[in-house]
C-alpha cells in the first residue's frame, strides 16, 4: 500500500502534510453535530413546534435536547464523561420527555414516514459519532506514543472471496429488517421486528467471524450441542409436515 | 470463504439467513406457527455456529 515503506522503517520521518488539529476536531465535532442535529429537526423539533396543538412541554423539551446535543460535545473535548452523559443521555432523556409530552400527536396518520425513517437513520449515525468522538478529535501525531515513520505495509491481504461474502452478509442484515415491515398485524409486527433486528445483529457478528476464521482449523471436535438442538429441531419440523 | 477452511459455519450462517428470511415472510403470510418455527431454527443455527467459531478461535 506504501511505496518504500521497509525502508522508510529505519529512521523516523516527519508526515509531509501540516498539522491540521482544527480540521480534525471540526471532523470529530461534525460526525456528531450533523446528524444530531438532523435527528433533532426530523424527529424532535418538526413534531414539537410545526404541530399547532402540540404541549408548551413539548417544545421546552425539544429546546432542551437541543442545548444538550450542542453543549455534550463542547464539554466532552475537557471532560469526556460528563460531557457525553450530558450529550448522549440528557439528548435523549429530554428528546424522549418531549415525544411523550406530545402524545396522540406522534401517532403515524400525522407523521411523514420519509422524514422518520430519515431521522432514524440520522439516529443511528448520531450514535456512531459519538463512538469514535474521542479519537477523531485528536491528531495521531499527537500521540506520545505515535511512530512517525511511514505506514507499515500489511502482511497479508484478505481474498476477494472474503469481501464478496461480507457484502452478501451486509445485504441480509439490511433486508432482513425490511422483510418485517410486510408483517401488518400489530402485535406480530412487534415480533418480527424484534426478531429481525436481533437476527440481523447476530447474522454480523457471527457471519464476520465465520468469513475471517483463521485458516488453518484444528481438526478437532467442536461442540456439538448446538448442532444436535438444531438438527433435532429440524427433523421435529420434517415429521411434523409429514403427519 | 475457502480460507476459513470452515463449511459446516459457513453453511450454518446461510442456513439461519434463509431460515429467518423464511420466519419473517410466514408471518407476514399469516402462517404464525410455521414463522417462530423458522425463528426459532435461525436461533439454534446461529448458535452453533458462534459456538464453533467460538471453540476454533480458542484453540
Amino acid at each position: 500500500m506504501v511505496d518504500g515503506a521497509l525502508g522508510a522503517a529505519a529512521g523516523p520521518e516527519l508526515p509531509a502534510t501540516p498539522h491540521r488539529p482544527w480540521f480534525f476536531q471540526a471532523r470529530g465535532l461534525a460526525t456528531i453535530l450533523l446528524p444530531g442535529t438532523y435527528a433533532w429537526g426530523a424527529t424532535v423539533a418538526w413534531p414539537a413546534f410545526l404541530i399547532p396543538s402540540s404541549s408548551p412541554i413539548a417544545r421546552l423539551g425539544a429546546v432542551a435536547a437541543a442545548l444538550a446535543l450542542f453543549s455534550g460535545p463542547l464539554i466532552a473535548r475537557t471532560h469526556l464523561r460528563i460531557g457525553r452523559a450530558v450529550g448522549v443521555l440528557f439528548f435523549v432523556g429530554f428528546s424522549a420527555a418531549a415525544w411523550g409530552a406530545l402524545g396522540a400527536e406522534l401517532q403515524t396518520p400525522h407523521l411523514d414516514p420519509v422524514r422518520a425513517a430519515l431521522g432514524a437513520l440520522a439516529w443511528g449515525l448520531f450514535a456512531l459519532g459519538w463512538g469514535t468522538f474521542p479519537g477523531r478529535t485528536r491528531l495521531p501525531e499527537d500521540d506520545p506514543h505515535a511512530l512517525l515513520s511511514a505506514r507499515l505495509p500489511p502482511r497479508a491481504r484478505l481474498p476477494p472471496g472474503v469481501a464478496v461474502g461480507f457484502a452478501a452478509l451486509l445485504i441480509s442484515a439490511l433486508a432482513l429488517p425490511l422483510l418485517a415491515w410486510r408483517v401488518e398485524r400489530s402485535g406480530v409486527a412487534l415480533l418480527a421486528h424484534a426478531a429481525a433486528l436481533a437476527g440481523s445483529v447476530a447474522l454480523l457478528s457471527v457471519g464476520s467471524r465465520v468469513l475471517l476464521a483463521p485458516k488453518a482449523a484444528p481438526r478437532a471436535a467442536a461442540p456439538r450441542l448446538w448442532l444436535w438442538l438444531l438438527g433435532a429441531w429440524l427433523a421435529l419440523g420434517a415429521l411434523v409436515r409429514l403427519l | 470463504m475457502a480460507r476459513s477452511g470452515n463449511a459446516i459455519s459457513l453453511g450454518l450462517v446461510i442456513l439461519a439467513t434463509g431460515a429467518l428470511a423464511h420466519g419473517l415472510w410466514a408471518l407476514a403470510e399469516g402462517a404464525d406457527l410455521s414463522g417462530l418455527y423458522w425463528l426459532v431454527a435461525a436461533l439454534l443455527a446461529l448458535g452453533a455456529a458462534s459456538d464453533r467459531e467460538r471453540f476454533l478461535a480458542a484453540r
